[in-house]
């Protein structure tokens, strides 16, 4: 424990953060490396692969030129001076902190969604990012989707009028089989105690590892954070209102499953209402895919003239023909889109790489990434608590409810903390 | 009347894992309910003394763990001395932090 806080201390430093030469090569650290987290390598210069799965470590080695370091504790990719970013592909509840252990050892960041897990953890991310010049980015590759740019293009120039209600419809969790899992000792390959890091711990089980994690509580939080993290990165992105900033109230409820191990429920409605300006943002899990254009989930835009339907969000995403045709006005607003052209989610990527040179904001920079993860997480508490809130985004906290502002933070499991920055 | 966190503690140990989910979800709830604004003082003493009685008991772990959450989410600062008292329990000695964390932090 003693070395641990050793490695922990050493971060407050500040790294240099000038601009670089557009050929100057970025050198990589990758931590976690399933799904997701395995796409984000880039094989001809990454000097550190980090997972808590030795299979995994050993599958992403192959891929990547040279012998970089293998670990399974991230604080040993932090250390290494030769590495100028981190890309963070873990399960949600380690993407806050190992965020901020980034910012204070000086590298830049692309952490996947959901961008953390309670609203106290958004407050120190952003903190860090500002605090040590960073530059972070969020994986709501949406924002880097040329169908979601024309959309927001057609939307934020009035096509639809004044905006009165997002509907953002979505298939309930991924698991419908009953199945409580066996607990027991972990698998040889995998470092247990490391993977549950800083949430309270509990014996393995081969049930919520590793894509399952998404359906607990205290690691996911269900698909309303999860995919929700996407869906609402585009809903604040196509309203204008990223930066939201007077009191939304929020109502939730859903079912579990009550023959499973998972506590997040499988069913979920939430509903905010926003009031300056009024609007309505709407989850439905499951929602009613519209006839008019199909997709697996995706969000209805109502306004006062007219409405438009975008299918999906993340990688893939797709928005009606009458948006695609539309020509915004040269003095009209015009959505960012990095130039490079790939697939979103390399587009997305490059944004962050450009920005570490320039020094620039990225797309998805982490406070709209906590704008955007705000709304999940006060519609689970609500949830949890089975009653409407109202939260003042000025305060971070809740109007008169101190049980739901307990809710805000989670207590980490020592020796975890986010003091210190 | 109101729901016994006993009771529920004693489904939850159970090896009916239908039940003991059901059990901690309702106990979750009733902690949850007790809380909201305005709700009775009294009514959430007894609910904290019950959750210290099934905290100190034999119950599993999973059991006593789960009520050291619920003492962080309904107890105050002067209940950190009750949850002390079981800091170096092998068992429950993280979740104990946990929950005294979240005591010191809350009312």
């Amino acid at each position: 424990m003693e070395a641990k806080k050793r490695v922990v201390d050493k971060f407050a430093t500040i790294f240099p953060q000038s601009p670089r030469g557009a050929n100057e090569k970025i050198v990589y650290g990758h931590i976690g490396l399933g799904g997701m987290g395995s796409s984000h390598v880039v094989a001809d210069s990454c000097a550190a692969l980090c997972d808590v799965d030795a299979n995994h470590l050993k599958a992403n080695a192959a891929k990547v030129k040279g012998s970089p370091l293998l670990t399974d504790d991230y604080r040993r990719v932090l250390e290494r001076k030769d590495i100028d970013a981190v890309t963070i592909g873990t399960p949600d509840h380690w993407h806050a902190l190992m965020t901020v252990h980034a910012c204070q050892a000086g590298k830049d960041v692309y952490s996947e969604k959901p961008t953390c897990k309670t609203i106290e953890e958004g407050r120190a991310m952003i903190e860090a990012a500002r605090r040590y010049k960073r530059v972070v980015q969020i994986g709501s590759q949406g924002r880097s989707h040329p169908s979601a740019a024309v959309a927001c293009n057609y939307i934020r120039n009035g096509q639809i009028g004044t905006i009165k209600e997002v509907k953002l419809w979505h298939p309930n969790n991924y698991v419908t089989d009953n199945s409580f899992g066996k607990e027991g000792p972990a698998p040889p390959e995998l470092n247990w105690d490391m993977w549950l890091g800083p949430i309270g711990w509990r014996p393995y089980n081969p049930a919520i590892v590793h894509f399952n994690f998404r359906w607990l509580m205290d690691s996911g939080g269900g698909f309303i954070r999860d995919r929700g993290n996407h869906a609402m990165s585009i809903a604040l992105w196509l309203t204008g209102q990223d930066n939201w900033d007077a009191p939304v109230t929020v109502t939730a409820s859903g079912e579990t499953n009550p023959n499973s191990v998972y506590d997040a429920p499988l069913t979920m409605k939430a509903k905010w209402e926003f009031s300056k300006p009024q609007w309505t943002l709407i989850w439905e899990q499951p929602g009613v895919v519209p006839e008019r254009f199909e997709g697996e989930w995706g969000g209805t835009y109502t306004g006062d003239k007219g409405d438009l339907i975008v299918a999906g969000g993340d990688g893939g995403c797709a928005t009606e023909e009458k948006a695609k045709l539309y020509t915004p006005p040269a003095d009209g607003f015009k959505a960012f889109l990095h130039p490079e052209n790939a697939d979103p989610t390399e587009r997305h990527r490059r944004n962050w790489r450009h920005c570490i040179k320039t020094r620039e904001k990225p797309v998805m920079d982490v406070e709209i990434g906590v704008k955007v993860i705000i709304l999940p997480i006060i519609a689970n508490i609500a949830y949890t608590l089975g009653r409407k809130l109202t939260y003042d985004p000025k305060t971070w906290k809740f109007i008169n409810d101190e049980e739901a502002n307990r809710l805000l933070y989670e207590p980490y499991r020592a020796p975890w903390s986010l003091k210190g920055i | 009347m109101r729901d016994s966190l006993l009771a529920a503690a004693d489904l939850m140990a159970g090896t009916d894992k239908v039940q003991a989910k059901a059990a901690m979800l309702r106990m979750a709830q009733t902690i949850h309910t007790v809380c909201r604004p305005g709700g009775s003082k009294t009514i959430r003493a007894d609910y904290l003394k019950e959750l210290l009685d099934i905290l100190g008991g034999k119950r599993p772990r999973h059991v006593r763990a789960h009520a050291t959450r619920l003492v962080g989410y309904i107890g105050s600062k002067t209940d950190d001395k009750a949850l002390a008292r079981f800091a170096a329990d092998p068992e429950l000695k993280a979740d104990i932090q946990m929950a005294r964390e979240r005591l010191r932090r809350g009312g």
